[in-house]
């Protein structure tokens, strides 16, 4: 891809997202306080001591955040792992083979455009329970619908093209093909997709937590937004920061993922 | 044919247009100066992409609102220039004193409303006192008119319902819905089938001799040209290169490219092996012109230095007021 | 004319239910622990279980369960709330009407501000709402629900005192017919507001290409033509086409709508579905919650048909297809 510098908007998004995984990697390092313990008086604002003031408790919020930056890192990247193979697979199955296969996938993938997902992962946690491992594996298996999609017809035009052609013409197996010209060629369309997904994702979790779904044995940014909600008339910062949290990681992707976006339209 | 009136009803003067292309600015109307009179014909004729249709579209101010930019001139009508015009004034002429009709129905008519509402809506913009009734008599009388005979069962069809001849009639009543005093017809045969266009042509002739609206007619079909028109003008490269009565000019072409496009019209006459093409390719028109534009491609091959470095005006005047701008044979005229 | 698209529409939705109840039946059966256990909370003896088992159908092979399951829920029939005994159907419809005020509220609203901005966008020459409604796009589309909800009951309710902080009456109302009204839309605006708020980002932005797109086209060319001022060629002309695209969204939406709103009614004590889901969610209450979400998904399915038949109705050629 030729280099094309970024702009200012893009430039300040990629430092977020590295300042958010720098945070979410050394959580332990950085955060002032242990935010699981007591470390100073009950609801007390912003101040010197407690940048983002304390909770209810006495816990410092800084650290909270801090460590909910890991939380929504983890999830972030666990789901995108499970999305993009799950999307990817069934796009390109979809998309290359056609006939009954894309139909059946078509229709899977329809379904699960349809359904509510908030509603169904609620269910899905009513039975299998909270917890890191089981959001990443419900919101994984929930939201890969629309990159199936797009990677699908993403396929189908590049599959018209004639470089692609040609290697089908010179003896090259489908399955080379698939994954040596096709995949190469659809990978900055998959990322927009995906990068779209991980903040629709990164807001939904922050709702399951937020009404106290979330892995009750981590802080995340939702947690602590629901956790304000009874102590909104006297500590406004307990909802305001972890909410400014989630809205900077959101923008982020969804800068990137437009910047992105556009680089591929002129690039066509 | 009233060439004698004694005033013009429309006088373009020294028009030019830009457009901005990928590949920088391009003129698409250089220094196009005309009149029309009352009741005529005067019709267009050139290759596409010459500026005919610009042309057309730059005296209703029609042009797309981006990227294209009318650099100078004039539009006079009833002492007024149309280029400088406020937005009411502009509407109060749009659609009522002068009216337009395009090249592709289907596309021209709003697919998502019926023939009936969009023809209804031209009377109601201009005369907004009638009733329902009067209206949908009007309607009815427009269709009727312009040779849709079933209007009553058919006014409440929808434009992907009717043929593309079918649709460019509703054009027509839309366009002569509060009889104009002149009709703009940009290409509105091109596209159909032969007999469709002399049908859609007679309907033209009839709306004609009921109103006594002048037309200015853009082709590039001379054999439209010579059904219909009375003057003609015809344009190369954003110029008129040469403005003729229409016998006179079939009978005795002056300029080169005007020859030369007679000869790439088939006709009865017209052995089958003389038919040809003119050579080579309508210039670039990204730089400011230096000398003739047409001068690559001239069959006069003229060896005279003007046509390298002088941009040929319209010049002389035949016995009934044409024009040409050639150096090779601008001299003739005079 | 119009019967084959919407026949065949209808029959699209066949495929979709099947989907959506075997996807719950799935579900439930490849959920860990045993219902009946959980029923009688692990109180009972074997041949308790082996009864109420087969009072369930849970002895069937599962074909005739899964028959027995769809036939069940085609009938209205949702099961019993573990925690209340109740049948789900009425602890759902308790509290279905509040939820639909607001969602619905929250729809219409965001509907009409959003296209009203868009044309009101689209006459503008000089761009500088296209910019405003762009950027707040940008930053309402990024911005979680509950924390708009928070920040807009910090402010315009404990702060400014202009709106109420919880419910959707007064306490001891006792206003007539007409004032109770003015009181539940008081209480209303706010969380409406914030549901509708994100969504008049997004229709303001969609309809705002759409209408550039249409604003291009030959037939807006011979409305100018004709003498149409420029909002006579946006209203009569450019909007309807425009409208298209939007109305895919609004269809869409409805299932975002409704899982914004379960948020939002916590936070401003709305006694609608959200407080039951958050219970029944603590409980583990599963009827409810399936209940819950068969009821959206088949709202969602239900609403993109009627967008799609309304695609019909706004464009004549569809009728035809």
């Amino acid at each position: 891809m030729k280099h094309v510098p970024l702009n200012l908007r893009t430039r300040s998004a990629v430092g977020l997202i590295v300042f958010w995984f720098v945070v979410a990697g050394f959580s332990r390092q950085l955060a002032p306080y242990d935010p699981f313990k007591v470390s100073g008086p009950g609801l007390e604002g912003p101040s010197r001591e407690f940048l983002f003031g304390t909770d209810a408790i006495g816990r410092d919020l800084l650290s909270g955040v801090v460590y909910g930056a890991r939380t929504s890192a983890i999830i972030v990247v666990g789901v995108g792992i499970i999305v993009a193979i799950i999307g990817t697979l069934l796009g390109i199955i979809s998309g290359y083979f056609g006939g009954l296969v894309d139909d059946a996938i078509m229709r899977i993938t329809e379904l699960f455009q349809v359904i509510p997902r908030f509603f169904l992962i609620i269910i899905a946690i009513a039975y299998f329970g909270a917890g890191m491992d089981n959001l990443i594996l419900v919101l994984g298996f929930t939201s890969w619908a629309m990159l199936a999609r797009v990677v699908r017809a993403e396929v189908l035009s590049l599959r018209e093209r004639t470089f692609v052609e040609a290697a089908l013409v010179s003896g090259a197996s489908p399955w080379r093909v698939l994954f040596r010209e096709i995949l190469p060629n659809a990978t900055p369309v998959i990322v927009v997709y995906l990068a779209l997904l991980l903040s629709q994702v990164l807001l939904l979790e922050a709702s399951l937590s937020f009404i106290g779904l979330g892995d009750p044995n981590a802080i995340s940014w939702g947690y602590l937004a629901g956790a304000s909600q009874a102590y909104l008339r006297i500590g406004w910062w307990l909802a305001v920061f972890p909410g400014v949290a989630i809205l900077l990681a959101v923008l982020a992707i969804n800068i990137i993922s437009d910047a992105l976006n556009e680089r591929i339209k002129t690039r066509r | 044919m009233t060439l004698n009136s004694a005033k013009p009803l429309l006088s373009v003067v020294d028009l030019v247009v830009d457009f901005d292309t990928p590949r920088g600015v391009v003129r698409a109307v250089d220094g196009v100066s005309f009149d029309i009179w009352p009741g005529e014909v005067l019709s267009f004729v050139g290759e596409s992409g010459c500026g005919k249709t610009v042309t057309a579209l730059a005296l209703l101010r029609l042009l797309p609102q981006v990227g294209a930019h009318v650099r100078s001139g004039r539009v006079l009508f009833d002492g007024v220039d149309l280029l400088g015009l406020d937005s009411v004034g502009l509407r109060a002429i749009r659609g009522k004193r002068i009216s337009m009709i395009f090249q592709d129905p289907t596309s021209s008519l709003n697919p998502m409303k019926t023939i009936e509402r969009q023809i209804e809506e031209a009377i109601k913009l201009h005369q907004p006192a009638l009733t329902r009734i009067q209206i949908r008599d009007r309607v009815v009388h427009l269709m009727v008119t312009v040779g849709i005979a079933d209007a009553r069962e058919r006014m409440e069809e929808y434009p992907h319902m009717w043929s593309g001849g079918m649709r460019q009639r509703a054009m027509i009543a839309i366009a002569m819905a509060n009889e104009p005093v002149l009709l703009i017809a940009d290409e509105p045969t091109t596209g159909l089938d032969t007999t469709v266009q002399a049908q859609v042509l007679d309907v033209l002739r009839e709306v004609r001799s009921e109103t006594g609206s002048a037309i200015l007619l853009i082709t590039h079909n001379l054999g439209v040209v010579a059904e219909i028109a009375d003057r003609v003008a015809v344009i190369y490269a954003g110029r008129i290169v040469e403005t003729r009565g229409v016998e006179e000019l079939f009978a005795r072409p002056l300029h080169p490219y005007t020859q030369g496009l007679m000869s790439c019209q088939p006709s009865f006459e017209t052995a089958r092996g003389s038919l040809r093409a003119i050579g080579g390719q309508p210039p670039q028109l990204d730089g400011p012109s230096i000398g003739c534009t047409f001068r690559d491609r001239c069959a006069l091959k003229f060896d005279r230095n003007d046509c390298a470095t002088i941009v040929p005006q319209l010049s002389g005047s035949t016995a009934t007021g044409g024009q040409v701008a050639c150096h090779a044979v601008g001299g003739v005229l005079s | 004319m119009k019967l084959p698209y919407i026949g065949r529409r209808l029959l699209q939705v066949a495929p979709t239910v099947s989907g959506v109840l075997l996807l719950t039946f799935i579900l439930i059966h490849i959920a860990p622990g045993d219902p009946i256990q959980a029923l009688a909370s692990g109180n009972g003896d074997e041949d308790y279980y082996a009864f109420m088992r087969h009072k369930f159908g849970l002895d069937q092979p599962l074909i005739n369960q899964l028959g027995t399951y769809v036939g069940n829920i085609l009938r209205g029939d949702l099961g019993t709330s573990y925690i209340t005994g109740q049948s789900v159907s009425t602890t759902i419809g308790e509290r279905l009407g509040a939820t639909l005020l607001l969602t619905g509220t929250a729809i219409i609203v965001s509907s009409i501000i959003g296209i009203g901005l868009a044309v009101v966008a689209s006459l503008r020459s000089d761009g500088a709402l296209d910019h405003a409604t762009n950027a707040a796009s940008l930053i309402l589309y990024a911005s979680p629900v509950f924390w708009i909800a928070q920040l807009v009951l910090l402010f315009l309710s404990l702060r400014l005192g202009w709106f109420p902080v919880q419910g959707m009456n007064s306490a001891g109302l006792d206003a007539g017919v007409f004032g109770t009204v003015i009181d539940t839309a008081w209480h209303l605006a706010l969380p409406a507001g914030v549901l509708a708020i994100q969504e008049v980002a997004v229709v303001a932005r969609l309809m705002r290409s759409g209408i550039r797109e249409e604003l291009g086209q030959d037939y807006i060319r011979t409305a100018r033509a004709k003498g149409a001022s420029e909002s006579q060629v946006v209203v009569r002309h450019a909007l309807r086409s425009a409208l298209l695209p939007v109305v895919t969204v609004i269809g869409n939406r409805i299932g975002n709508i409704f899982s914004g709103a379960m948020v939002v009614e916590l936070i401003f004590g709305w006694p609608g579905l959200g407080q039951l889901i958050l219970s029944s969610s603590q409980t583990r209450d599963t009827p409810v919650l399936l209940g819950i979400f068969l009821l959206v998904a088949f709202t969602v399915v239900l609403s993109n048909l009627i967008t799609d038949l309304s695609y019909a109705w706004i464009d004549p050629r569809i009728r035809l297809k």
